[in-house]
């Protein structure tokens, strides 16, 4: 797409905008909570050292409507430049995007409001959700880049599905499995990079979200079970107890979390967060055992529930950024910025700065 | 113990073992990856290098990030194993991962000892990933022929004895006119 398709599909503003939600979605799950909460995230991305052109892509909160979620509107500023939102072809992935000439300071301020609610999936007893559009669990059933599902991938999940029937009970035993055996590594760089064909041939199955419940998803779908990635960030404290899976006092710059969905035919989509086990089991009161009754809640309700003091972004993996001079990103959660440079770390302080606040509103 | 414990118990052993790994004993792999990739940058000072003009010499290739707190404390082992063999054809250059020269500048002037390696530049990351440079630290190492032959993803201590030792078997591969 070059740049005048760019601007005619989305409707550029060279100041500023708002457009409303939504998408319609096929989506099956019940909230577990009839009490919405509305919260509005404002991300401030500054490029330090600009050259050239400079380019920001911030992700913007889910394109459709779901159980758990409704974004109720986006608004952008990028003095001295232009600006836009557009969703990506592929996952419908919300970015707000912005382009500046060489000699401006490039500042974008992205303003999201949506409201959100807690949600559960009822396993026990057979579903009657409306199907899912094929051709969209098709799409959550292929590789990516960084989550093949042939390999290593489908050697492991082929032993831990063993003997197990119905994409339920496979989806619990890998669940259980990565649970079981991988941990969250405090030294990880960000939320991880989520190449699990790495971790599984190197054996090195420590990470954050980005790794783990990539690993859920993509033995998963090893298994022809739809599953997906949902990128976010905690937008407030965790009213269950658990200080490690939420983010209090506003500041939510450091607070990216990505979380998982699978497919059950009956069910829609299903929440889990292996992840978030191991992170209750690293963090939660200096640490716990897996058989603390703490952490063995956690690993009861995160599969199946989701505490909904978090934003979800996307879907989305090899996205293209829209007008990037660089090639695809794995998966967009982070603030990206582009100079003539060059792609810029999303995580050095030193090139590229960035705020993130969050507040409810009802 | 139930088998899903033991099972757990014998995980968590493996896993302790690796993150100990982690810590400075990585273990070295064979290559199988296919052919070598090419490695063709530019170093800070500016100066160009290409790993295929370093045919008749082995090299060790190591990947680190001056956010990478054991790519940092591994840097050392590989400045002694260069000294250990300083007479050989064997050369080790560092290829940094994904910054930009202010971040490593800045970081090597803050180090209490120079970095006497080049330092290659991969701020957009092309060379990781045609290297499938996954994790930090990673090292190669390519024989006299232009071939990876070993890779290791972890810290080590490339001064001990097993890694000098290593170099020295492919070093009498080299020609002995080159030795």
């Amino acid at each position: 797409m070059d740049r005048r398709d760019f601007l005619r599909l989305t409707g550029a503003a060279t100041a500023g905008a708002a457009i409303p939600a939504s998408m319609p979605a096929a989506f099956a799950q019940s909230a577990s909570s009839d009490k919405w909460r509305i919260f509005e995230v404002t991300t401030r991305v500054e490029v330090l050292k600009p050259a050239g052109v400079t380019r920001v892509w911030v992700p913007a909160p889910l394109t459709q409507d779901t159980p758990y979620h409704k974004t109720l509107g986006n608004s952008f500023q990028a003095e001295g430049g232009t600006a836009a939102i557009t969703s990506d072809p592929k996952f419908g992935a919300g970015i707000v995007w912005a382009e500046w000439p060489d000699g401006v300071q490039p500042v974008l301020v992205h303003t999201a409001r949506f409201a959100t609610r807690d949600v559960a999936v009822d396993l026990s007893s057979p579903g009657s959700a409306k199907p899912e559009d094929k051709a969209v669990l098709a799409k959550y059933t292929r590789a990516t880049e960084l989550l093949p599902t042939d390999g290593v991938v489908k050697q492991t999940a082929d032993e831990i599905v063993k003997g197990r029937r119905g994409d339920i009970e496979k989806a619990r035993a890998i669940y259980e499995w990565v649970v079981d055996n991988t941990y969250r590594d405090p030294k990880t760089r960000g939320c991880g990079v989520g190449d699990i064909k790495f971790m599984l041939e190197n054996k090195a199955l420590g990470g954050k979200c980005a790794d783990l419940n990539a690993l859920f998803v993509a033995l998963a779908r090893s298994q022809g079970i739809p599953a997906r990635d949902v990128y976010g960030i905690r937008v407030a404290g965790s009213a269950l107890g658990y200080k490690s899976l939420g983010r209090e006092g506003g500041d939510i710059t450091k607070a990216q979390h990505c979380r998982a969905e699978f497919y059950a035919s009956g069910h829609g989509w299903v929440p889990v967060d292996p992840a978030d086990v191991r992170k209750v089991i690293l963090e939660e009161g200096g640490g716990k055992a897996i058989d603390d009754p703490m952490v063995v809640a956690a690993r009861k309700r995160l599969f199946g529930s989701w505490e909904m003091n978090w934003l979800a972004y996307n879907y989305a993996h090899d996205l293209q950024l829209p007008n990037a001079t660089r090639g695809k990103l794995g998966f967009l959660m982070y603030p990206q910025s582009e100079t003539a440079l060059g792609r810029l770390d999303s995580l050095d302080p030193d090139n590229f700065k960035y705020t993130i606040s969050a507040k409810e509103i009802v | 113990m139930t088998p899903g414990g033991l099972l757990r118990g014998v995980l968590a052993v493996a896993i302790a073992a690796s993150a100990a790994a982690a810590e400075g004993n990585a273990e070295i792999k064979r290559w199988d990856s296919g052919p070598t990739p090419a490695l063709a940058r530019t170093d800070l000072d500016g100066k160009p290098f290409d790993l295929g003009r370093f045919r008749g010499r082995v090299v060790v290739v190591n990947f680190w990030a001056t956010w990478c707190e054991p790519c940092k404390e591994e840097l050392p082992s590989l400045t002694r194993l260069k000294a250990k063999l300083a007479d050989r054809p064997f050369d080790v250059v560092t290829v940094n991962f994904g910054e930009f020269p202010e971040r490593i500048t800045q970081y090597l002037q803050s180090r209490p000892e120079p970095l006497p390696l080049p330092v290659l530049l991969d701020p957009q990351k092309e060379a990781a990933q045609a290297w499938k440079v996954g994790g930090l630290p990673m090292t190669f190492i390519v024989d006299a022929k232009g071939r990876v032959r070993y890779r290791a993803f972890g810290e080590r201590d490339w001064s001990a004895q097993e890694s000098v030792s290593l170099m020295e078997k492919l070093l009498a591969e080299v020609p002995r006119a080159r030795r």
